[in-house]
């Protein structure tokens, strides 16, 4: 979680004007360290998922986390395509053209996190004993 | 060594500490020299830092004597309402601190002849005059519990102490009773500020280690106090969950080694990217290599955060029953 959303909070703080005199387009050596992060947990979220199989998908907080999760990572890839793709972009277009993206994923990164962390709290069968 | 001995151990350092301190900085700023100046606002971050476990380990020497018939409930209450006032207002001297170290580290011009940095600086000051006076009540408190020889009969209980304790008690049902989703937000909160504080600590040390070399250090600097607002974040969110329910966290070893890994790792920050020593590196440009010290310092700092991490996810595994 620090390495996926860490990563994806400082190139969006960079393009919404935090340390200005820093250049953008270096940043882009963020991503590789996203996907490490999103991968570590997509194994581990598997293997809870697994031993937990009820106590997720019983809660609809846990599908509210998912899309949370999947709209973050597609802003992500957005910001990418816009802001780190084309070569010769000055700091100041970089900063214009993913303003609007970097807001939104900072919103869906809160939103995925809490919807996280709310999950060990709202859920309704930890497990279930099916021999009943 | 048990948390009664530990108390004993670090409990005089913020007291006597923030004295001296105060002294030097009332020095360095008669005789306006600014390298003194600068070391005591680090000292005052370093004290509020230590602060942590003296109060910590308090509440564990509490628990170790209150079953003694010689001791009074009262009196430890009162101790110990009087060191949580005490630390809230170390904790505020340092925040004080932090931000005028932080100035000093922005610019080369003197940043004491501007108005908003005297004010600051005004403000250290007066916060640490209130905080060594309240170090002072704690510390009278506390030695009352058991030195009967220095309690005159019929003594009454310290005012500021009793204040402090319904202070304490008013915390503890504000993070337990109040809601049972005052925890949760407080641990949202928590995550919050640890991914600030992996990201900022975390991109510039990377940086000094190699990665993504095209990126100058000097300006990632400025990302520092997005972390630091993350640490403080988590100091008194964490802090909060303590003050709920200290019977879980004090023997805990799981959290004794966090809080511990946490001191080492505040105290590199400090001492490494808040001071001048972190000046050498801002001249390091894209494409160039930071020294073989500093990569060394990054890495520690890389490896310490992760850790602090990994053991506060493991806490619960630790819980004494």
């Amino acid at each position: 979680m620090g390495l996926l959303v860490g990563a994806s909070v400082v190139i969006a703080l960079r393009i919404l004007g935090v340390a200005r005199e820093l250049p953008v387009a270096p940043l882009k050596g963020l991503y590789p360290i996203m996907w490490i992060g999103f991968w570590i947990q997509i194994g581990s979220g598997t293997l809870l998922l697994i031993g937990y199989p009820t106590k997720a998908f019983t809660n609809v907080d846990f599908y509210l986390k998912l899309t949370m999760i999947g709209l973050a990572v597609a802003f992500m890839q957005k910001i990418k395509k816009k802001v780190f793709t084309e070569a010769g972009l000055t700091d100041a277009d970089m900063m214009l053209r993913g303003k609007t993206l970097a807001a939104w994923s900072l919103v869906f990164w809160f939103g995925a996190v809490t919807a996280g962390r709310f999950l060990a709290y709202t859920y309704t069968f930890l497990k279930y004993d099916f021999r009943g | 060594m048990n948390l009664t001995q530990l108390h004993l151990l670090l409990n005089h350092w913020p007291i006597i500490g923030t004295l001296i301190t105060l002294g030097l900085f009332l020095v360095a700023l008669v005789g306006d020299r600014d390298d003194l100046k600068q070391a005591s606002l680090l000292l005052f971050s370093l004290i509020a830092l230590f602060a942590i476990p003296a109060y910590m380990s308090g509440t564990g020497a509490a628990q170790a004597i209150q079953e003694s018939p010689d001791v009074s409930m009262e009196r430890i209450e009162t101790h110990q309402g009087a060191a949580l006032l005490a630390f809230i207002s170390m904790e505020i001297t340092g925040v004080f601190s932090l931000m005028a170290l932080w100035r000093y580290s922005r610019t080369n011009k003197n940043p004491w002849k501007v108005g908003p940095a005297r004010l600051n600086l005004f403000a250290v000051l007066l916060l640490s005059i209130v905080t060594s006076g309240l170090m002072g009540i704690a510390g009278n408190t506390g030695g009352d519990i058991r030195h009967s020889e220095i309690v005159a009969p019929e003594q009454p209980l310290s005012l500021v102490g009793q204040i402090g304790a319904r202070l304490v008690a008013g915390i503890q049902s504000f993070v337990i009773d109040i809601s049972m989703w005052i925890w949760p937000i407080l641990e949202d909160i928590h995550f919050f500020g640890l991914i600030l504080l992996l990201a900022t600590v975390g991109v510039l040390n990377l940086r000094i280690l190699g990665v993504m070399k095209r990126l100058p250090i000097g300006p990632l600097h400025r990302f520092l106090p997005w972390g630091i607002v993350g640490f403080g974040l988590n100091v008194i969110t964490g802090f909060l969950f303590y003050l709920g329910m200290p019977g879980f966290y004090n023997l805990n070893v799981v959290f004794q080694l966090k809080i511990f890994v946490i001191l080492v790792a505040g105290a590199q920050l400090l001492l490494f990217y808040c001071t001048g020593a972190f000046r050498n590196l801002e001249h390091v440009g894209p494409g160039q290599d930071a020294p073989t010290l500093a990569k060394v310092m990054a890495f520690a700092a890389i490896v310490l955060w992760i850790a602090v991490i990994i053991l506060g996810r493991y806490i619960p595994f630790g819980e004494v029953t």
